[in-house]
């Protein structure tokens, strides 16, 4: 098994580089990160050459992704336009452990993942959460009630749910649950925002603000996960070995959620192995939407910016958390299923 | 009916919305001297001169300048005594023929943080002004006109320009209002203001009626009245700008209370903004304003190159009825590039007329060979064009709503007269692109497009050769320009210089209105609408007369926000 870990580990060295060498060409062809100072005629020339002999965009592109990668604090830059190379850089480069600064937060990418990761594990984490919980108990419930009027109401909701695009459905719950039930006199939740500012953002006024865009995310991947827990349970509460539980004379809890429950979920940590580096990157629709400063939140104001250094390093810690988790759903498969072995 | 199963899922539901009622708690009641406005975009410095341009906005919180303009565009005196000008003997001309400005500071000005505000805070900055490496940011023509800064006094600082210099009041202005007992020390130790914690929030110090208190990053900034402010004690005590990134949620959130002000959203939100009751939706005259910009000589199509051409387009598109369709009624469309109050009077504005537009297109030898509306007109005897080349324009402009909608309907506008586009919006970050980053305007490799280029609300003087002289028009041995329709006018080149250093009033007026009439003979600009700028503004919280106290430059929508007062 150690030597399988480590193999994988090589394996994805090379396949992580060759994701961001694509993905820092892809932004370099996608147009100047400074075009949107183009419209103002009071941006000089000089200020233009300065921001951006600043910010490294005046190098060659093969040698600004060098800088990202092993830092620019031995190369001189001209950076008042004269001929002459006034200064070097400062970056120590993503090897050195410097993920670079950020065109759009001016600030380096270390500190503003720093800033927005917490918030996007907090809104994200918690979905996925509730996700699993409630799809696991009404994917179970809906398997052992096959074809009652409860697993039809069940099933048709979950289609309805699943069939919503989450932009829709998070405006609809802000409509109802926090501007209708305004307007209605009921207690109602917030439109957006991680807390009041009038108030003093203490732990309840978090998870108010929590609510809706939890249930945006929560709602939709409840409705697939359910189904996907349904048809993997039927399968399994139909195998022999169920059938030769119940003749033994064990307790229908102890099958269902010992035995078949245990089976069934082997599939499922796929889907979660898959989904998790999701949660890093943040839900970028229910964040933009809901202004919730997380990752989601940060990455739609970096792209629009092309902030490079920033979408690079961010596409390298989703390919790592993906390689990572995948290496993970491996072993505890392995755990899972004893009869599941790697060399 | 039902059985026990489907009542127990019946139950859990109930037992779910109860849970959900009580974590939501009852509404917070609102205080009564607290503004909370939406912000849609969160700078990621304090700096008002970094690139973002609501940075720009919130000194009016808590940063004030020298002086400003008032809702009438009339200029007032903030930190100085008096308006420097001719009649009071501040503004002179040196030996040399150039523009001397006296700036008198007012006496017992603070800072915040009680530190009194000296000359010396304007020669900190004018030291940071003309040295780029002790700061990244705009430093706009400053560097490039301004001679020097000499102390007089405490209080009284002398600015020379290195020519004469009319537009003082307006570019290239002494600032004062970074305190250099914080950011002089960031500067000794580090050699450069860039890093400053002061543009993070964490120490700022200003002179405007309001003073930062918190700014949680990615949610809201917090202003707190600034007691040692001697301008009129803002009537909020507090004032919140709050972070909210998404349009329809930004109205919702008016709708439900949690702000008490949107601004600046776009013309086709106003009915909604209209509908929230108890909100009352005002607009000021914009700065920015869309048109139609033509591609006459950058290697756009060849049919372009001919004035008639141009013109024959504009006639054909019924501009007046867009603005008032796609904007809003009472829209006016413009007639310059130029702010109004420079145009001659007899500047023309290009009618709608389809069959003048139909006869100048078949006089310049682009005729309806086949009779055919479905396709387009053809080249007959054109110079330098093949007969039978069709008249086909690449039509460009970003992806920004309105626009889109305009470009479709100036489409079908054209097709009338037998002119085809070819539709295609583009992210603005390539249609504004570099020439070395193969920007779709600096190659000219468009025929029309739709964009808005804000001109100087204050000041005839364009002073943007690279926008619009000839030595603009960017190649490979020059890149740095952005005249990338290629209008070239010798004459107005001329003239744009002489309106920038003519400091006569009256003079200048006149060269003003010439260079206005230069610029409408190249037919290469057509004005489409001047945007608004909307505020919404919830009128149980604010008193909506008061609100209208606002700024109608590109960055002072907040310049009088201590008069807004509180509804009765």
């Amino acid at each position: 098994m150690f030597k399988y870990i480590v193999r994988r580990i090589l394996q994805a060295i090379p396949l992580v580089f060759l994701i961001t060498v694509i993905v820092f060409t892809l932004l370099k062809f996608s147009g100047d990160p400074l075009a949107y100072l183009a419209q103002d005629p009071t941006v000089t020339e000089a200020d233009r050459f300065l921001l951006r002999a600043k910010l490294g965009l005046n190098d060659p592109m093969p040698l600004q992704y060098v800088h990202w990668l092993i830092g620019d604090n031995w190369y001189w830059r001209d950076i008042d336009g004269d001929g002459v190379v006034d200064e070097p850089g400062t970056r120590m480069g993503i090897l050195r452990g410097d993920l670079g600064e950020s065109f759009r937060f001016r600030k380096s990418v270390n500190d503003v993942f720093a800033e927005h990761l917490p918030r996007t594990l907090m809104l994200a984490g918690t979905a996925y959460i509730v996700t699993v919980v409630f799809a696991l108990v009404i994917g179970v419930f809906a398997a052992l009630r096959q074809y009652t009027i409860a697993d039809n109401i069940i099933t048709g909701f979950s289609f309805i749910t699943f069939s919503l695009p989450v932009f829709l459905l998070a405006l609809i719950l802000v409509q109802v649950f926090a501007v209708e039930a305004r307007k209605a006199g009921l207690p109602a939740l917030p439109v957006s925002g991680l807390c009041d500012p009038r108030g003093d953002c203490s732990t309840d006024e978090v998870i108010r603000h929590l609510i809706l865009p939890v249930l945006s995310l929560s709602l939709i991947s409840i409705a697939g996960y359910s189904r996907y827990i349904r048809a993997t349970m039927l399968e399994v509460i139909n195998t022999d070995y169920v059938r030769t539980a119940r003749s033994k004379g064990l307790s229908e809890n102890r099958i269902i959620f010992l035995h078949a429950l245990k089976n069934a979920s082997l599939p499922l940590v796929t889907l979660i192995g898959l989904d998790i580096p999701g949660i890093l990157s943040g839900a970028v629709i229910t964040e933009t939407i809901f202004s919730w400063p997380g990752m989601g939140y940060m990455f739609t104001q970096a792209l629009d910016q092309l902030d490079a250094p920033l979408l690079v390093s961010f596409v390298l810690m989703i390919a790592i958390a993906v390689i990572a988790f995948q290496l993970l759903t491996d072993i505890v498969y392995a755990w899972l299923d004893p009869r599941i072995r790697y060399t | 009916m039902f059985g026990s199963k489907p009542r127990r899922l019946v139950g859990l539901a109930l037992v779910l919305v109860m849970s959900l009622t009580l974590l939501v708690g009852v509404a917070q009641a609102q205080e009564p001297t607290t503004l909370v406005i939406g912000w849609e975009q969160e700078p990621p410095l304090l700096n008002p001169r970094s690139d973002m341009a609501f940075a720009g906005l919130m000194d009016e919180f808590y940063g004030r300048g020298v002086w400003d303009w008032d809702v009438n565009r009339q200029i007032y005196p903030i930190m100085v005594e008096e308006i420097p000008s001719p009649d009071n003997g501040l503004v002179t001309t040196n030996d040399a023929g150039n523009t001397v400005v006296t700036y008198k500071l007012r006496e017992g000005m603070q800072w915040s943080d009680g530190e009194p505000i000296t000359a010396d805070d304007c020669m900190f900055w004018h030291d940071i002004m003309m040295d780029p490496a002790k700061g990244t940011f705009q430093r706009g023509v400053y560097p490039d006109v301004v001679e020097s800064v000499t102390k007089v006094d405490d209080l009284t600082v002398v600015l020379a320009y290195n020519a004469p210099f009319p537009d003082y009041e307006s570019q290239a202005t002494l600032t004062c209002s970074f305190p250099e007992h914080i950011l002089g020390p960031v500067v000794e130790a580090e050699g450069t203001i860039d890093n400053a914690p002061y543009f993070l929030g964490q120490g700022t110090v200003g002179y405007g009626p309001y003073v930062l208190s918190e700014w949680q990053v990615g949610s809201s900034m917090t202003f707190d009245a600034n007691p040692l402010w001697d301008g009129a004690a803002p009537a909020f005590q507090r004032v919140i700008l709050r972070f909210i990134l998404d349009s329809a949620q930004m109205q919702n959130a008016l709708e439900a209370g949690e702000i008490d002000v949107a601004f600046n959203f776009s013309d086709d939100l106003v009915e909604g903004y209209q509908a929230i009751a108890g909100s009352d939706v005002f607009s000021t005259p914009g700065v920015f304003g869309d048109a139609i910009w033509m591609n006459v000589g950058n290697g756009g199509h060849p049919a372009l190159s001919d004035v008639n051409v141009r013109r024959a387009l504009i006639h054909a598109i019924d501009r007046a009825a867009l603005a008032e369709e796609l904007v809003g009624p009472g829209t006016e469309v413009p007639k310059s590039w130029y702010a109004a109050q420079f145009w001659p009077e007899d500047l023309p504005l290009d009618e709608y007329d389809v069959d003048l537009a139909n006869q100048l297109l078949t006089e310049a030898g682009w005729v309806d060979a086949d009779e055919n509306p479905a396709t387009p007109r053809v080249a007959s005897g054109v110079e330098g064009v093949t007969d039978g080349f069709p008249l086909v324009l690449r039509f460009y402009t970003t992806t920004r709503q309105i626009r889109m909608d305009y470009q479709t309907f100036i489409q079908e506008y054209l097709n009338e007269v037998g002119v085809q586009t070819l539709l295609t919006p583009v992210p603005a970050n390539l249609l504004f692109a570099d020439f070395l980053e193969n920007g779709i305007l600096d190659t000219g490799d468009f025929d029309l497009a739709i964009f808005a280029l804000s001109a100087g609300a204050l000041s005839p003087f364009a002073n943007a050769p690279e926008w619009f002289g000839c030595e603009g028009i960017p190649t490979a041995e020059k890149p740095n320009g952005n005249n990338g329709w290629g209008w070239c006018n010798p004459e107005w080149d001329r003239l744009d210089l002489e309106v920038g250093v003519t400091v006569d009033p009256t003079a200048r007026l006149e060269l003003a209105q010439e260079a206005v009439r230069q610029f409408y003979s190249g037919a290469h600009w057509h004005g489409l609408y001047l945007r608004a700028t909307w505020y919404a503004v919830n009128s149980a919280v604010v008193n909506p007369e008061s609100a209208r106290m606002v700024g109608t430059l590109s960055s002072n929508y907040f310049n009088m926000i201590e008069m807004w007062q509180p509804a009765a």
